[in-house]
């Protein structure tokens, strides 16, 4: 029996429930959460509401969590969640909009997730992030000075509390084949040739649209006016003009580029070179062109409703490690945070970015924060989102 | 009424209870992945007066249309076949067409990607044969590579249900038209269609509901012209957490599908095609 079994009997034990009444009281809360549940879950202000992790309870147990697929390290965590009785269950996301549609609408008991650094104020103010007890997390010591500073307020919040715990990044630039694609493309304008047409593809995602946009423009995302989001929208429309489609996921665009049925992907990904190696092309590449990339970092974060948050301060912690960060950075062709796992990188890993002079490159890269979501001189990121389906329906058109 | 409580229950907790709160829903009003009072139709006027809905409706409602009867008239053969002609193959047949549905249908559209594709299957047939010189790109993304796909999706269930549909018709009824000198076209369209029309407009109104309402297979082989409204229901809920849009599209969907099965059953009451057949034994 697990830790966590031990607890929930012991629970039920002081609370004297008998399994009869137990599954009674289930049947008839399933029938009200399943009644009235998402109908309330959506109901709300939208006020901050931060509480703070709870890092109760042992570590242990199932834990819980809504993030990209192989961010549950299958590689690298296994014989930690061997160790401590600990079953890591992912549910994986496509886009970084599947983490606030899921818990606002409804879904309960994720103990972790993961938010691209730019959601951090639009994840606060939904009230899905809480505060993290840095106690619970030592490694977060081992942080290199751009994660750990946190000079823009990504996982820190305007109070200075620590709300989430950036593990891994990486850098978008553009991926192609470089068997049909002579020359390399040098700049993102080079997509727009007619050459290009019908061969290139992107993601489905606003985020990193306009992401790319704003550095092709050379704006900022989270605070762009009205004429500068035009300029944007419209660069975006003419790129979804090269492709024959958008594709749902980055998975799905290493498909279309192992497959050959597109040439060149805007929304590039170092990771995507891995991607399409596996799925049997070696001959996919990325490069960061001259106008330079779009970078995210990924933090852990403990959402509100959390039921396990032990477990969660304790995979945050491990992640952190030297030795886990380096196998992770293998596992995942990413980047790492902290300063000590820079020696233990395999090759492949180092090569994918300048680690000996990794302060200039993070700071040359564009760390977005997206759009405020209230904003009388600025574009909301819900007018960012409510224009993306315009772009996608017509691309092509 | 007793024990039929347990199946009503669940009918009302799985259909019922989501109906009504989709409903209320759609006359909410919708902020960033929050909804509340007032409430308003402003959602319904939004999706309505929306060129990219009405494209996307459009789209739906044309692919659908074709899938659906691609797929009845390719089933209906095929179901008389099994029927009247298979004699001892009819199970290995059945079984080959129903194990098609055992497969995942993600990966039953990824097996279209790489039949469909630059480099795949169709492709480098036609290129081995000579036939063509360059891959030829029109064949994915697009509507004819979601069409297809879908056709596959849902040909083993109209192929079953015709095949069901036939099972009561006496054999002596073709004979008859047979003896009394109607060819093969005549059986068709004067005996067999005419008696079959009730579960061939239901299978096509089946069909045109689910491939009409699709949205993950637009998203893979969709392109730049296959996308369709659910794509857009999905992207309300998901993305731009717009829940009273999202149902309210969603709505106007239903809305547009019951007019569609109003129009089948006003078109078969005008045409007298009976409503049921009850085959005397």
């Amino acid at each position: 029996m697990t830790n966590y079994d031990q607890r929930v009997v012991a629970a039920l034990e002081a609370q004297s429930i008998t399994r009869r009444r137990l599954l009674k009281r289930g049947s008839v809360t399933a029938l009200a959460l399943t009644s009235i549940g998402p109908l309330l879950a959506a109901c709300g202000s939208s006020s901050p509401k931060t509480s703070s992790a709870s890092s109760g309870g042992e570590v242990g147990g199932n834990l819980d969590m809504l993030s990209w697929q192989g961010y549950n390290l299958t590689g690298t965590g296994k014989q930690w969640e061997k160790e401590n009785g600990v079953t890591v269950k992912l549910t994986p996301i496509a886009t970084q909009d599947d983490v606030q549609a899921k818990l606002k609408g409804g879904a309960t008991g994720t103990d972790l997730i993961t938010y691209y650094q730019g959601y951090a104020r639009l994840y606060e103010e939904l009230g899905i992030l809480t505060e993290l007890d840095p106690e619970q997390i030592p490694n977060l010591s081992g942080l290199m000075p751009f994660f750990g500073e946190d000079a823009k307020e990504f996982w820190k919040n305007p109070k200075g509390a620590r709300i989430g715990v950036p593990w891994t990044w990486g850098a978008e630039g553009i991926t192609y084949n470089t068997q049909t694609v002579k020359p390399a493309p040098t700049s993102f304008f080079d997509l727009l040739e007619p050459e290009f047409k019908g061969r290139v593809t992107f993601t489905d995602e606003p985020l990193a649209g306009y992401a790319l946009a704003c550095v092709m423009l050379k704006q900022d995302m989270g605070a762009m006016t009205p004429p500068q989001f035009e300029k944007a929208t419209a660069l975006i429309t003419e790129m979804a003009g090269q492709t024959r489609g958008l594709a749902p996921s980055y998975g799905d665009v290493a498909s279309r580029l192992a497959s050959g049925d597109a040439d060149v992907a805007w929304t590039g990904w170092t990771a995507l070179d891995q991607f399409a190696a596996e799925a049997g092309n070696p001959n996919i590449k990325t490069i960061i062109p001259k106008e330079g990339g779009y970078a995210f970092s990924d933090a852990w974060a403990i959402p509100s409703g959390a039921d396990n948050g032990a477990t969660a301060y304790a995979w945050i912690n491990q992640t952190l490690d030297p030795k886990w960060q380096a196998s992770a950075a293998g596992e995942l062709a990413g980047g790492v945070t902290v300063e000590k796992a820079i020696p233990l990188l395999s090759a492949e890993s180092k090569a994918l970015f300048p680690y000996d002079e990794l302060p200039k490159f993070l700071e040359e890269q564009n760390f977005f924060m997206i759009p405020p979501t209230k904003s009388e001189k600025y574009v909301t990121f819900g007018q960012m989102l409510e224009t993306w389906p315009e772009i996608r329906n017509n691309a092509g058109s | 009424m007793l024990l039929a409580s347990p199946a009503m229950l669940f009918v009302f907790v799985v259909f019922v209870i989501p109906f009504f709160t989709f409903a209320v829903y759609s006359v909410l009003t919708s902020e960033l992945f929050s909804i509340g009072p007032p409430v308003t139709l402003d959602s319904y006027r939004h999706a309505i007066e929306s060129d990219s809905v009405r494209t996307l409706a459009y789209n739906a409602g044309l692919i659908g249309a074709i899938v659906a009867f691609v797929t009845v008239a390719a089933a209906l053969p095929i179901a008389y076949w099994l029927r009247f002609c298979a004699g001892r193959w009819r199970l290995p047949v059945l079984f080959l067409i129903t194990s098609t549905v055992i497969a995942s249908y993600l990966v039953r559209i990824y097996a279209w990607r790489s039949v469909l594709g630059t480099h795949g299957l169709a492709n480098s047939a036609l290129e081995s044969l000579g036939l063509i010189d360059h891959p030829l790109n029109f064949l994915l993304f697009n509507r004819f590579a979601v069409g297809i796909a879908l056709v596959h999706i849902f040909l083993p269930y109209v192929v079953l249900l015709l095949y069901a549909s036939f099972g009561p018709m006496p054999s002596a009824l073709l004979e008859c038209a047979q003896d009394l000198g109607a060819g093969a076209f005549r059986r068709w369209t004067r005996v067999i269609i005419p008696l079959m029309a009730p579960p061939l407009l239901s299978s096509w109104m089946l069909v045109f509901v689910l491939s009409a309402g699709d949205y993950v297979t637009p998203q893979l082989l969709g392109g730049t012209t296959g996308v369709m409204i659910g794509v857009e229901v999905q992207n309300q809920f998901k993305s731009v957490g717009d829940y009273a849009s999202g149902a309210a599209i969603s709505f106007l969907m239903l809305g547009a599908f019951a007019l569609t099965y109003a129009l089948l059953r006003l078109t078969m009451h005008f045409a007298k095609v009976p409503q049921r057949i009850e085959w005397s034994s």
